[in-house]
């Protein structure tokens, strides 16, 4: 993987949608996240993630679980008096850190849903009875939506990036175990 | 009054876990005659908490294809999901405005044999009710007015931001959805941090602060002389409402605050009878309210 490039092509496509050197680090985005306001600007702060793309150094904030803290309301992009897409950028990152295989578990899972049933929440019995006490008719189940879903997952870079999730969680797992024989034997 | 029709996109957290919100946007499209129409072809939008976050790009075909199947049917969306409505607008606006893009999105559809145009308008069930129908006809057609209730309001995020995508109110002050309240005779109140995020979005990555951010909404709400909250959007009503009495075990005021869809709200005033409604399915009680109102 060409994280460099990655980055690269993060910084023209949002060179191209708005200047992100724009920025002049005035800290409103930090004020305005709900997130750095509950956690402390030390764990979370979305200025900080602007700064380091900027200084190419976005690659070191990959790995970090506060990067998923991020609840996507868009305060900081909203608020931001250069109009600097935080929240955008911050996906961005996410996305790339997904081709890296570092994802959370629960967004995986419903991709994974999605890809399978076409929809994050796919019809149960269960609501299908809650929609019979109201009088409405159970949900219809339609499959084509999913099979093409599956073939957009191919022709993107979804599908690589859910296998290379799994491929890292494997290895991580191996990892472990022969960590533990190895304490076992010794 | 638009021309359209619509075709209604009810996406699939009203449908599975909140039908009580279908029923009050069925029964409010009947009861002011909108051309909507349940069509067959939709996928996930998909929700723009979890694929784009993997795959922005991806993300952006499968919304490309929903639009595509309305565009087939020459219809425009309506949906009632906050979710929806910023993944389904978003991208039919991106793709409105880039031909480049466009072609580029075409290029992946065409494998699953669809083409999309550009052409379809998306609209908020919300903003239909206000640019639509209008206050003043909503509040010609109360027949019970919701006088001496005072609610908190919670718009939800992703029906105004990303605001130059969405277009649809101020998105740091915005007013409709306390206009919709009072055009049914109710008060509204205001309270610290009323544009915060519900918590929902970050639930997938920190599930105890999503519900922090969740209670100390609701401590600020009842703080302010709310009796209850009235809310637009399926995920904002999961964290408020299903998972109220877990947001509350942190906070000092245990009070149980109920939550109203406001289409629900509508309908009560309206005339709609209570029982059609489905409140007994809401997880907070609401009785105390009704016991109010009727």
């Amino acid at each position: 993987m060409n994280v460099e490039k990655h980055l690269e092509e993060i910084s023209a496509k949002l060179a191209k949608r708005v200047d992100t050197k724009s920025c002049f680090a005035c800290g409103t985005c930090v004020a305005a996240c709900p997130i750095s306001r509950l956690t402390g600007p030390e764990t979370y702060h979305p200025r900080r993630v602007v700064k380091a793309t900027l200084e190419g150094e976005a690659a070191t904030l990959l790995a970090e679980p506060t990067l998923w803290l991020c609840t996507s309301c868009h305060a900081c992009l909203e608020h931001c008096p250069q109009k600097v897409p935080v929240s955008e950028l911050i996906k961005d990152l996410q996305n790339l850190a997904s081709s890296m295989g570092i994802t959370p578990e629960d967004i995986v899972a419903e991709v994974e849903n999605i890809l399978t049933t076409g929809w994050a929440l796919a019809p149960s019995e269960q609501a299908n009875k809650k929609r019979s006490e109201l009088g409405l008719p159970p949900i219809p189940i339609d499959n084509h939506g999913a099979k093409d879903l599956q073939k957009i997952a191919k022709a993107t870079n979804l599908q690589e990036r859910l296998e290379k999730v799994k491929q890292r969680k494997a290895e991580e797992e191996q990892a472990l175990s022969v960590t533990e024989e190895g304490g076992g034997m010794s | 009054m638009s021309n359209s029709s619509w075709a209604l996109y009810m996406g699939c957290v009203i449908p599975n876990r909140l039908p009580y919100m279908e029923v009050a946007v069925r029964e409010t499209l009947q009861y002011f005659e909108i051309d909507a129409h349940d069509i067959d072809g939709f996928s996930c939008c998909p929700n723009p908490l979890t694929l784009p976050h993997i795959d922005h790009h991806a993300a952006l075909v499968i919304s490309a294809r929903n639009l595509a199947v309305a565009e087939k049917q020459g219809m425009d969306i309506l949906t009632p999901c906050n979710g929806c409505f910023e993944m389904l607008k978003g991208s039919a606006v991106c793709l409105h405005d880039d031909k480049e893009l466009r072609e580029e999105v075409n290029t992946i559809l065409a494998q699953t044999g669809h083409e999309y145009k550009g052409t379809v308008k998306v609209k908020h069930f919300i903003q239909l009710l206000f640019e639509d129908i209008g206050f003043g006809t909503i509040a010609e057609s109360v027949i019970y007015p919701l006088k001496d209730l005072t609610v908190a309001v919670h718009v939800g995020c992703h029906i105004l931001r990303p605001s130059n995508l969405l277009n649809v109110d101020d998105a740091q002050r915005p007013t409709i959805l306390h206009q919709l309240v009072r055009a049914l005779g109710a008060k509204t109140v205001q309270f610290p941090d009323e544009m915060d995020c519900c918590g929902y979005g970050t639930r997938p990555a920190d599930r105890d602060l999503a519900l922090k951010m969740t209670g100390i909404k609701l401590e600020n709400m009842k703080r302010a002389g709310a009796e209850a909250l009235v809310l637009i959007c399926p995920a904002c009503t999961l964290q408020f409402d299903l998972m109220q009495r877990l947001a509350l075990r942190d906070v000092e005021d245990k009070t149980p605050l109920p939550v109203f869809y406001y289409p629900e709200l509508l309908n009560l005033a309206v005339g709609t009878p209570p029982q059609k409604l489905g409140f007994e399915q809401h997880r907070v009680k609401v009785d105390p309210v009704l016991a109010k109102l009727l």
